[in-house]
């Protein structure tokens, strides 16, 4: 069979003529009972949207070269994905490195707060993109308990309003005690800007230590938060003049080895990226590490389901190998299969930052009695919660009841048929299958005049920190968005809510309304 | 309800949505009926879509998730004799293209469909279906493997090859 003929066997399945007809009458007169709105090709607040639309598009050209400036990519980048093969001689890499003396040691002065200091371990600059290596030291007692310290992390170049200023918010973990290392990468906007001997300010602020490990319940969130060691506008800068850094720096490795149909070319450690070239069968995928355990976490790649090129993070400094490890899909994502290995051994890497490695956390208090505090909690808190049946009286004059509630253990056809007439929400999407609550809810209009019910319900969980709408009703055909009621009829109808396990164990509410006005507990 | 509006939608999406059920059921007759349930969720669809595209991004994927239900309800609660399953689909089968293609499982029928047929991207196609980028590949490689299908991806998007009526 060729295309065509696949094309003419879809082509011949033609709806009769008469199906028209029935689709039209069905709309009319079927098993739709209220009625149709006219549908609108432009949604209200279309030019409201538009105009957001653009000043967010304005915003995200005016951060473009801040956000371009955290992947240091090769000027050559297109070239090299575009299958040039990189040589021993590092022809690509000639461009972009000049040659000069190594840039280490080069601080020049720094400005110390009495109890935070920043260092300069090293930085590689080749004009275009720049790494910089720092170090945070401290003999604060307080800080000394910290593993973890956030802030904001700024360079300035050269100091003139025009020169490249990037500030970014950092967060470091300590690998000994008063101690963190990081990694800063900027990509000039300007090709002029990192020129030899450009004057840099490296400063930290805003600092905040965190002790991970141990971790206190707040009482009001509900939620188990990290220690604060200390927190207080603690800043610290160091100045330098920077040195562009020669090809010392770049790594090449000319593996050329087989295995299994996958073939590893080369491998370039460089203080921007690890650079791999490798050919693989279609289906296949890789995961990069290196000896210490650190993931090499993939930034780009030309294309991940074909051979070609990757760029990945760069070694840690003491590593002494880099693993790439091959899988196949094999049936989608759920049993991958190694496919081969290859065990590349490097001089070292760069990195130094010290990774968030998962430690025994101490809950104070234990998880156990959390859940019982929560518990208490929330039973504590009666305000505005009417017990189910007693009704309750809506802006516009309605009198909503909710009488019951039911969990669904996998919303079935058994449950659905003659109760919910179909499986889809409001936006198509397909809950077959998945837990529900079902709000049984009545609405009555006691008026003389029609009132519209717009049924915005809301289900509440862990004292309101999180809330969840609603994806069907009964009789989905009438799930307009306003429901309109005559004067003295009585709606009842069904409001399903997707929840997990999870969301049952801890009082959950349905909410009606601005805020707690109607609050009944459902669990 | 507009009935020039109606006219516009049916004109789009009719041939859209009854191919897509015929491929996905196999008969003519579920088609039909899948047709009218989605074109009357359309109708009473209260928000409004963010463009053509999405509009028809919506439609295939609700088409698809009733063509799901139907199959369920249909084993789960309709098990019919042999004789009248044959005459469901029996309008459909006298050509043997098309034989050979309802031969085939629904999923791999349906991402061929989508494919080859609508002109889906690998990931667009996926979206739809909820499904993995690469369960998609393996279906269209199956799915061409077993109808002996002689189409490489590259040659699909060239004028005159597909005669998808894709519109915007």
């Amino acid at each position: 069979m060729d295309k065509k003929e696949f094309v003419r066997a879809i082509d011949s399945f033609k709806p009769d003529e008469s199906l028209k007809e029935r689709v039209y009458n069905k709309i009319i007169n079927g098993e739709i009972q209220n009625e149709c709105k006219v549908y609108r090709e432009k949604r209200r607040g279309y030019r409201a949207a538009v105009l957001v639309t653009v000043c967010v598009f304005l915003l995200c050209i005016a951060a473009l070269p801040i956000i371009t400036g955290k992947l240091p990519l090769p000027d050559d980048f297109i070239s090299m994905f575009g299958g040039k093969k990189i040589t021993d001689e590092g022809n690509s890499y000639s461009d972009w490195s000049e040659e000069s003396s190594s840039s280490e040691d080069q601080n020049k002065s720094q400005k110390q707060d009495d109890i935070i200091s920043v260092n300069i371990n090293s930085y590689y600059c080749d004009g275009i993109k720049m790494s910089i290596f720092y170090e945070i030291q401290t003999e604060d007692e307080k800080l000394l308990t910290c593993d973890k310290l956030e802030g904001k992390i700024k360079i300035n170049v050269n100091g003139r309003p025009s020169d490249i200023r990037y500030t970014e918010d950092f967060s470091v973990f300590s690998g000994e005690p008063g101690n963190w290392s990081g990694i800063l990468d900027v990509r000039a906007t300007d090709i002029d800007i990192f020129k030899e001997g450009s004057e840099a300010e490296f400063t930290i602020s805003d600092i905040i230590g965190y002790d991970t490990q141990n971790r206190y319940f707040n009482r009001d969130k509900a939620v188990y938060e990290q220690s604060v060691c200390r927190k207080q506008s603690l800043s610290a800068s160091v100045n330098f003049s920077i040195r562009l850094s020669d090809d010392s720096c770049i790594k090449t490795y000319n593996v050329g080895d087989e295995k299994e149909g996958c073939v590893l070319n080369t491998v370039i450690v460089t203080p921007y990226y690890t650079a791999l070239d490798i050919s693989k069968p279609l289906g296949c995928y890789i995961e990069v590490s290196d000896s210490t355990g650190k993931n090499l976490e993939k930034k780009v790649s030309n294309s991940p389901d074909t051979d070609m090129y990757y760029l990945c993070d760069t070694p840690m400094k003491e590593a002494s190998s880099i693993k790439i490890r091959v899988y196949s899909y094999n049936d989608g994502w759920i049993n991958p299969q190694t496919v081969c290995d290859f065990d590349i051994p490097i001089e070292c890497g760069y990195d130094i930052s010290y990774q968030d490695v998962r430690r025994d956390v101490k809950y104070s208090p234990p998880l156990d009695e959390a859940e019982d505090l929560i518990q208490k909690r929330m039973l504590e808190d009666t305000d505005y919660v009417l017990p189910g049946g007693s009704g309750f009286e809506t802006a516009n004059g309605l009198t909503l009841t909710i009488n019951s509630s039911e969990v669904i253990n996998q919303i079935t056809d058994e449950y659905t048929d003659g109760q919910l007439k179909d499986y889809i929400s409001q936006d198509g999407t397909f809950i077959k299958g998945l837990n529900g609550l079902a709000i049984d809810v009545t609405v009555r209009n006691d008026d003389s005049l029609e009132r519209s019910f717009d049924k915005k319900f809301v289900m509440q969980y862990a004292l309101g920190e999180t809330t969840n709408k609603p994806v069907a009703f009964t009789n989905a055909l009438e799930a307009l968005s306003t429901y309109s009621i005559e004067p003295g009829q009585e709606v009842n109808m069904k409001v399903v809510f997707i929840i997990s396990d999870t969301d049952l164990k801890f009082p959950v509410f349905c909410t009606y309304g601005t805020g707690n006005l109607y609050r009944v507990r459902v669990n | 309800m507009n009935n020039a509006l109606f006219e516009e939608k049916y004109i789009i999406y009719s041939g859209l949505i009854y191919k897509l059920a015929v491929t996905y059921l196999g008969s003519v007759h579920d088609a039909e009926d899948i047709t009218q349930e989605v074109f009357a969720k359309l109708f009473i669809r209260t928000q409004e879509f963010n463009s053509p595209e999405h509009e028809r991004y919506w439609i295939i994927r609700v088409t698809v998730n009733m063509c799901k239900n139907h199959l369920n309800t249909f084993w789960r609660k309709n098990i019919l004799p042999i004789e009248a399953a044959s005459q469901k689909t029996e309008n459909i089968h006298n050509d043997d293209t098309v034989r050979i293609l309802m031969s085939l499982p629904p999923k791999y029928r349906i991402v061929l469909f989508m494919y080859f047929y609508e002109g889906y991207s690998v990931k667009e196609t996926a979206d739809i279906l909820n499904i993995s980028q690469s369960c998609v590949k393996m279906r269209i490689k199956r799915g061409k493997e077993k109808l002996k299908l002689n189409i490489e991806e590259d040659d699909y998007g060239q004028e005159g090859v597909c005669s998808c009526n894709r519109q915007l």
